[in-house]
């Protein structure tokens, strides 16, 4: 019987094989497919929904434009700092090996988990009025509570590690190589990271920014939680979003696909030109 | 005179070598994968750091562990001609042998690397990027990027290995003029004993992390100290019995059956190196 049954089970395996091989891949389209569409229908619905006048009339309104000015202003800041400090922090994350590596990426990442109400919350204990360091802070002459500046420090916080960890694997990606070849031809640590390393893992840098300045377009709980909601001070576009939604759905439709359309823009440009720099770097 | 001397663990290699390398000569380290080649050029250049030993080049110390002296590699000027080349792939090939050059504007910078390039006649690939361009291209740019700082010694790890066969007779020619020319120590790593025979004025066989064999190509193939370095050279080891015979030859009696006959002198069991 069993004997039978093994007879009759080899040719019946290649048949059920053949199946599964052909329905594959429909099968990867229609996830794409499935995935494309539940992602995109909430923003195609906010420019449908948007007349063509609420988004001129709301870009006439001085609320809404000084709140994504303030968006821009923000987000710009924050992205410089997180840039300048944290593409020398993913390298040296990336080319040493030391004890405690682990917990120090660990560390970096954390804020990706953290709910941004948590990270909010967080700041306050520790830069707040009354705060860990708040006294510190204070005495060199600095406001952050419902000041503009405590925007940035939220928007760095929570923006910072998408920044790291893709700087931090454009670096890891580097052929060790180029920085050897780099140290023989004369140039010093600082040198061959300025003229060898950031250049070539410019398209992963890019892609790092991409990312930690769409997440601090769109950064919402730790801010309203640090800095609050004070319009002109630390109202950004998100922010006034939320603000509007309780009594002109029309008006934060309209804001929302302003913003929409700045974040893609910004998203788009950084691409184009860190693509500009893989063309550039093309082909190793 | 480039003098190597070197002691370290390195994974699960043991690392122990003494070299030197008088000017204008080349010496080819040859062995298998894994004999710690690549680590001995790593150490002369500064890349690598010894737990022991010296690196002195024309009586200049670079490395000496006991006097805690370590030169960093950008001071010490080796021409190092890495595996696979390592150009930089976001420069062009003119960039990439200016890259070591610091003096002068960078319109002169440029007109000597192109005339570097030039010399490899490469002059009209210098706007190229290193991705574009051939295997033995990229080995001439990459050995005109390691010439072009005028180097103390030079490192070559593989020089001719990445390239296609039809190329390499080629490349090793121009390679062994380079050498020649450049009349500085070099020190030449290679897993292909011809290609170490045809480069080095001298070759040391390497295995395991030691030199088990250092001599001129001819002294490696004529008297191989172990069957590992005439089985290195291309030799067949063969087994047998030898007996010395009135005509003053030795008759080796194989044990797989047949008779050699040598002129070395033997007697007993002996390894008998073949050159097919």
């Amino acid at each position: 019987m069993s004997a039978g049954a093994t007879l009759l089970g080899g040719p019946a395996a290649p048949v059920r094989r053949r199946v599964v091989r052909a329905g594959f891949a429909p099968l990867l389209v229609a996830a794409l497919a499935a995935l494309i569409a539940f992602l995109t229908l909430p923003v195609v619905a906010i420019f449908v929904d948007t007349s063509p006048g609420a988004l001129v009339s709301s870009l006439g309104d001085e609320a809404v434009l000084s709140a994504l000015r303030l968006s821009l202003e923000c987000t710009l800041i924050a992205v410089t700092i997180i840039v300048l400090v944290g593409t020398p922090a993913a390298y040296l994350l990336a080319t040493r090996r030391f004890p405690g590596r682990t917990i120090v990426v660990t560390l970096v990442e954390l804020p990706l988990v953290l709910p941004p109400a948590v990270a909010g919350i967080g700041l306050l204990a520790a830069l707040g009025p009354r705060g860990l360091v708040g006294g510190a802070v204070a005495d060199a002459g600095i406001e952050l509570a419902l000041q503009t500046a405590g925007v940035v420090v939220a928007l760095v916080f929570v923006a910072a590690p998408f920044f790291v960890r893709q700087a931090q694997a454009a670096f890891e990606a580097i052929d060790h190589s180029w920085l050897d070849a780099s140290r023989t031809l004369g140039a010093s640590e600082a040198r061959t990271f300025l003229r060898v390393a950031v250049p070539a893992a410019a398209p992963g840098l890019g892609a790092g920014l991409a990312l930690a300045w769409g997440r601090a377009l769109g950064e919402f709980g730790a801010t309203i939680m640090f800095a609050g909601s004070l319009r002109g001070v630390t109202q950004t576009a998100p922010l006034a979003i939320y603000e509007l939604f309780s009594g002109d759905f029309d008006g934060a439709l309209a804001l929302s696909a302003v913003l929409v359309a700045v974040a893609a823009a910004l998203l788009l440009s950084v691409k184009l030109l860190s693509g500009a720099a893989i063309l550039g770097g093309a082909a190793r | 005179m480039l003098l190597v001397e070197a002691r370290t663990r390195l994974g699960d290699l043991d690392l122990d070598v003494a070299l030197s390398v008088p000017a204008g000569t080349c010496l080819a380290l040859a062995g298998p994968s894994g004999a710690g080649k690549t680590s001995v050029l790593r150490v002369v250049a500064g890349l690598t750091r010894p737990a022991g030993g010296r690196v002195s080049c024309d009586g200049e110390t670079w490395l000496d562990t006991a006097r805690g002296i370590d030169v960093p590699p950008e001071d010490r000027g080796c021409g190092y001609v890495f595996q696979e080349y390592a150009l930089f792939g976001h420069l062009r090939a003119w960039q990439n042998v200016a890259y070591g050059l610091r003096d002068g504007t960078r319109a002169q910078r440029r007109a000597r690397a192109l005339e570097l390039l030039d010399r490899f006649g490469l002059a009209a690939r210098a706007d190229a990027r290193p991705g574009t361009l051939s295997g033995g291209e990229r080995q001439r740019v990459a050995l005109a990027r390691a010439l072009a700082r005028r180097p103390r010694v030079l490192l070559l790890d593989e020089p001719l290995s990445a390239l296609d066969p039809r190329t390499r007779a080629g490349a090793g020619r121009e390679l062994a003029g380079v050498l020649r020319e450049a009349g500085v120590p070099a020190v030449l790593v290679t897993h292909d004993f011809t290609e170490a025979a045809l480069l080095g004025d001298r070759v040391g066989v390497i295995d395991g992390g030691r030199v088990v064999q250092e001599g001129t190509p001819a002294d490696l193939a004529a008297a191989p100290a172990s069957s590992f370095v005439a089985d290195f050279t291309g030799a067949v080891v063969l087994t047998g019995t030898a007996r010395r015979r009135p005509d003053g030859l030795t008759h080796v009696a194989l044990d797989g059956g047949g008779e050699v006959v040598s002129l070395d002198a033997g007697e007993g069991a002996v390894a008998v190196s073949v050159y097919p």
